[in-house]
């Protein structure tokens, strides 16, 4: 008993230990045990007090000392112990039972994963591969494919998953099976940059993990993860962030040739125009309600129409004159036969005068296809052909002609087979045409010795395809046709005056019109937009807080070649200081991605649709 | 609350948080995978934690001092919870069977820290009992104080012809000591037993001449030295118990780690 000093004497103490597996089930009745205690298996040993041993010809009690000692009865003949007693029904040790709840634990998860191996991580299923929903962004397209969009093992066998996890993963190419970039997917910022020490290998995974539930945002990426990279290092865009450069924002030649300076100061200011000038300045031409990375410009009825809407006419385009034969190249019966008698060829007896004394328009060589306008003897045959091929198919010798060189039935649009068949006739017969009536309007016209067309509005297609078939160059195209088509003061290059001439690249001779309005910048990681600052700045302060006019600019000369990168623009470069005003520590946000965009030319490749519509049949 | 001995055990343990957590922000600065890093040290860490379940069937090893392993376990324990949050970087993740590593895991965590608490308070309650008992033959403890008292029992109806002290043990006395009593008073540090045999337990004394009086209060005193025995088993009872809930939880976290370890192997990395 525990009150006895020498209860661990070996006589007297039982044999017990935290780690046998099982204890006496007399314990559990709160009794004590029995001096032999269960087997390891679990069975009762204690159905008899002892084992009796067979020593020289007789059974002898071996019970222990603890349980009283040898017996006075002794074993039976048979050599059985003589006390017996009922089994118990001995019960797990403590470390049996954490063992067994073990191993159900154990056995539990490995069923759980089995069980719910066969959801496959598909959206709305239990599955023991479930990592978690995806971002609003992607949740729909991998509807049809499950995992396996992104992830190229799953649904394989285990050979697939032990390969798998050897080899490193392939998620960007997954990536890139809907995402596109204006360079290499997996280099930084997809730019091939020129740097000494070899450009780094990118993976999507590294800014942008998935699997963080419905509203993350799996775009988000820190300043310090972009300084990782940048050999510039600074701690944040107020302190010390690099100054922009000397010709920020505008790099390139705007697209429109419009001076800020001598309009605001000269053309606006004039009293003769004092009615027409705008008097919002900045936002009488600029759409602020449409304001993004620019504020465009509204359209030309809008905005320049009102000083500049009679520019058109005064731009006529040349496309054919009768040149000055020294023979008559035409034949008098054919040409009879085709248009009918005239009183000049009934009196074909007098020797041949030219009615024209004029030389071929370049435009008319690209008709002809000759170099020289001023050979006659070169040009008489062509031309001959090429008019009583009018007077016979109208305009389609025109088109034939002019098919080389791009769309011919744009660069001829309206011209009509009745108008090109009488000029013809009249040519032929060696008479000047007589238009029935005055061209008012625009449109194609002939006057006596020529064809003309004079453009009908702004954005004239006709005149603009002139213009593009002359900037494009190409063979036939000379310097010549190029100088007349592209001459900013006359024929339709006056649209050149405005819209700005770009060399594609300094290797080539094709030029490019720049018809369209807006930023031609390529600053590809810029990110700003013009429409949070005009709403804080409200209608009382003007663009012109940022936007200084540079009043020495030589704007108009960056004009007068073709090179769109040597400019100087109209306004002053906007610097560091006017951005940290407002975008400082303490006030508006100041993180990198506010202002720039990590990738280029990002866009998809192929168009999303949601699983529902596609179900839907839609 | 914390043993000195364990206090090494921290100052390293804060040491290796702060390396790992140096070391992944830094890659994650270098637009690398932090997961990684804190991934397989957390694992690492997990079956070392693991590790001191089987140390006891390794008693063949040296591997030190129990009480040091213990403070050990506890330093690393409290390690693999930093670096679990390190890891996951929130604290309830969005998967399915992340969510359920994560519940297994804070059980763990739960279980493990209240098994210290358990481990730092109790001890001490039942040093102020004076007595030592073995978790094992305390059944067989009581069962020799319950033979004890009926023996003194029988023995004082024996003597004095009276049942009064018997009548008292079967109605009373017999349901106190016939297991352990008054469990939760014990854990708390209460006496409701003391209480109990003081007054319902001791009632019958009034009514007993001097001789069995003699005998009663030999059974009380039995019954006092019972209340030390119960105090025992309530308290060793919980310190050992605590463990069938977190050692199965812990193999739990440690195989569905193993799941996860695989998944994130073979389909992210």
């Amino acid at each position: 008993m525990i009150t006895d000093s020498d209860r661990f004497k070996q006589d007297k103490s039982p044999y017990e230990r935290p780690n046998f597996p099982y204890r006496c089930g007399r314990i559990g009745l709160w009794s004590k045990p029995c001096g032999r205690g269960p087997s390891s298996e679990g069975s009762c040993g204690g159905v008899s007090e002892c084992r009796p041993f067979f020593d020289n010809g007789r059974w002898a009690c071996r019970r222990s000392a603890r349980s009283g000692g040898p017996c006075e009865e002794g074993p039976r003949p048979d050599g059985s112990c003589c006390h017996q007693h009922p089994p118990c029904k001995p019960m797990p040790s403590l470390r049996g039972y954490r063992a067994r709840l073990t191993f159900l634990a154990v056995g539990l998860v490995i069923a759980m994963i089995g069980a719910f191996w066969f959801g496959g991580g598909d959206a709305g299923a239990i599955s023991s591969m479930d990592p978690g929903a995806l971002s609003g962004g992607h949740q729909n397209f991998t509807a049809e494919e499950g995992c396996a969009t992104c992830h190229k093992p799953h649904g394989g066998d285990a050979g697939g998953w032990l390969q798998a996890s050897w080899l490193p993963g392939s998620l960007s190419s997954a990536c890139e099976s809907c995402h596109a970039f204006g360079g290499p997917a997996t280099t930084p910022h997809n730019e091939q940059f020129k740097t000494a020490g070899g450009q780094k290998t990118t993976e999507c995974t590294m800014c942008h993990t998935e699997h963080k539930g419905m509203d993350a945002k799996i775009t988000n990426i820190s300043d310090s993860q972009c300084s990782a990279c940048h050999e510039k290092q600074f701690k944040s865009f107020s302190q010390d962030h690099p100054s922009f450069s000397k010709d920020f924002p505008s790099r390139r030649r705007t697209a429109i040739a419009f001076d800020h300076t001598s309009h605001f100061s000269k053309h606006f200011e004039d009293q003769r125009y004092a009615e027409r000038a705008p008097k919002e300045r900045c936002i009488a031409c600029h759409n602020v309600g449409k304001a993004a990375r620019n504020v465009p410009v509204r359209p030309f009825e809008q905005s320049c129409a009102r000083c500049h809407e009679d520019l058109f006419a005064k731009r006529e385009l040349v496309l054919f004159a009768l040149p000055e034969f020294e023979e008559n190249p035409f034949d008098a019966v054919a040409v009879g036969e085709a248009c009918g008698p005239t009183p000049e060829a009934a009196d074909s007896t007098e020797e041949y005068e030219s009615v024209s004394t004029e030389t071929l328009p370049p435009t008319a060589l690209l008709l002809l296809g000759i170099e020289d306008g001023e050979d006659a003897e070169a040009y008489s045959e062509p031309v001959r052909d090429l008019i009583m091929g009018a007077i016979e198919n109208g305009h389609e010798p025109l088109i034939e002609a002019l098919d080389k060189y791009g769309d011919a039935k744009t660069l001829l649009s309206g011209l009509s087979p009745e108008l090109i068949r009488g000029v013809g006739c009249a040519w032929a017969s060696n008479i000047e045409y007589e238009a029935p009536a005055d061209a008012v309007s625009g449109g194609w016209f002939a006057d006596e010795l020529s064809l003309r067309y004079r453009p009908t509005r702004h954005s004239d297609p006709v005149a603009k395809a002139w213009t593009n078939l002359a900037a494009a160059g190409g063979e036939g195209v000379t310097d010549d046709v190029r100088d007349t088509l592209l001459s900013r003061s006359e024929g339709p290059g006056g649209c050149t005056k405005c819209h700005s001439v770009s060399q594609n690249d300094s290797e080539s001779k094709e030029l490019r019109v720049e018809w369209s309005l807006g930023a031609q910048s390529k600053q590809r990681h810029l990110n700003y937009s013009h429409a949070p600052h005009l709403n804080l700045l409200g209608p009382g302060a003007t663009c012109e807080t940022c936007h200084k006019v540079n009043e020495k600019a030589d704007y108009a000369a960056a004009f007068k070649h073709w090179n769109p990168l040597d400019f100087e623009s109209n306004f002053k470069s906007i610097e560091n200081g006017t951005c940290t005003a407002c975008h400082a520590k303490g006030q508006v946000r100041q993180e990198c991605t506010l202002c720039h965009e990590y990738h280029n030319g990002n866009k998809f490749k192929r168009r999303m649709t949601s699983a529902h519509a596609k179900d839907s049949g839609s | 609350m914390i043993r000195r001995s364990a206090l090494p055990f921290i100052v390293i343990g804060i040491a290796t948080f702060a390396v790992v957590a140096w070391y992944a922000r830094f890659t994650w600065l270098e637009l690398g995978n932090p997961s990684i890093v804190t991934g397989y040290t957390l694992l690492v860490l997990m079956l070392m934690l693991g590790f001191f379940n089987i140390r006891k069937r390794l008693s063949m090893v040296p591997v030190g001092r129990t009480s040091l392993l213990l403070a050990f376990h506890v330093a690393a324990g409290l390690l693999a919870i930093a670096l679990f949050w390190l890891h996951t970087g929130t604290l309830w993740p969005t998967g399915s069977y992340e969510r359920i590593l994560a519940v297994l895991f804070y059980l763990v965590s739960l279980t493990g820290i209240l098994g210290y608490i358990i481990l730092r308070s109790l001890p001490r309650r039942l040093t102020q009992t004076g007595i030592e008992v073995v978790y094992e033959r305390i059944p067989a403890e009581l069962g020799e104080i319950r033979e004890k008292v009926e023996a003194l029992t029988l023995e004082c109806t024996e003597k004095t012809g009276s049942d009064t002290v018997a009548q008292h043990y079967i109605g009373t006395l017999n349901w106190f000591f016939r297991r352990p009593r008054f469990g939760l008073s014990h854990l708390v540090g209460g006496d409701a037993a003391g209480h109990w045999l003081r007054g319902p337990g001791g009632a019958a004394r009034r009514y007993l001449n001097d001789v069995e009086k003699e005998y009663f209060d030999q059974i009380l005193e039995l019954g006092t030295l019972k209340i030390l025995v119960d105090r025992h088993y309530a308290c060793q009872d919980l310190m050992k118990k605590w463990l069938l809930v977190h050692v199965p939880l812990s193999m739990a976290v440690i195989l569905v780690s193993i799941w996860h370890l695989l998944l994130v192997n073979v389909y992210a990395i």
